[in-house]
């Protein structure tokens, strides 16, 4: 009756969720917090984009996602009213 | 209220901190690593709780569990009030008592449904 293989794509979905979490906090603190102390000639600074990006990227992002999330609420919104207007 | 003003103070508290470090307004003479690591805190802060906020929905996503052995039990309780509504012949609905628990459990309503 239940159905068992929803546990397991549920499992591997939530888990692959806070792996990508936390390698993103992990790469961002190297990038924003560790990075600074380390010589500019180091290797490690090839594996990271230069220091403005660490914000001009979080920003586009941030934009990007609250414009997904207007859409979303005119959207929802939208088709919430239409019904109303029928009555 | 009160919450909101402790909150408010924090976070204005904390921005004074960072304005400080970041701009140098107390001529600290402060190393130019300490005030590079200072400027993009604000977006480091919010990184963090995107990411605190993703691992916590991952981990209940991960962890979210069926209750089979509610679920069972519930089956049972039902089977128990419709024996009992069919001893009475009466359509009473005090008879359902299972019901509240059954709601609170992850059986989905399909299930409920097919079970009257």
């Amino acid at each position: 009756m239940f159905n068992t293989d929803a546990t397991g794509v549920d499992q591997a979905a939530g888990m692959s969720l806070v792996v990508f979490s936390l390698v993103l906090f992990t790469y961002y603190s190297v990038w924003v917090i560790v990075l600074p102390f380390v010589d500019s000639d180091h290797f490690l600074h090839k594996y990271f984009l230069p220091r403005e990006y660490s914000v001009i990227l979080p920003g586009i992002a941030a934009v990007i996602l609250l414009i997904c999330i207007g859409a979303f609420t005119v959207v929802v919104m939208w088709k919430n009213r239409k019904p109303k207007k029928v009555d | 209220m009160t919450k909101l003003l402790q909150w408010l103070f924090g976070v204005s508290l904390l921005g004074a901190l960072w304005a400080l470090v970041t701009f140098d307004l107390l001529d600290l003479s402060l190393p130019q690593t300490y005030r590079e690591v200072a400027w993009p805190m604000p977006f480091y802060l919010l990184i963090s709780f995107g990411c605190y906020s993703l691992a916590t929905v991952g981990y209940r996503v991960a962890t979210f569990n069926d209750c089979e052995e509610a679920a069972k039990e519930l089956q049972e309780q039902i089977k128990e009030a419709k024996e009992d509504l069919r001893r009475k012949d009466t359509a009473e609905f005090s008879s359902c008592a299972g019901r509240r628990s059954l709601v609170e459990c992850s059986a989905t309503f399909e299930e409920i449904c097919s079970l009257f």
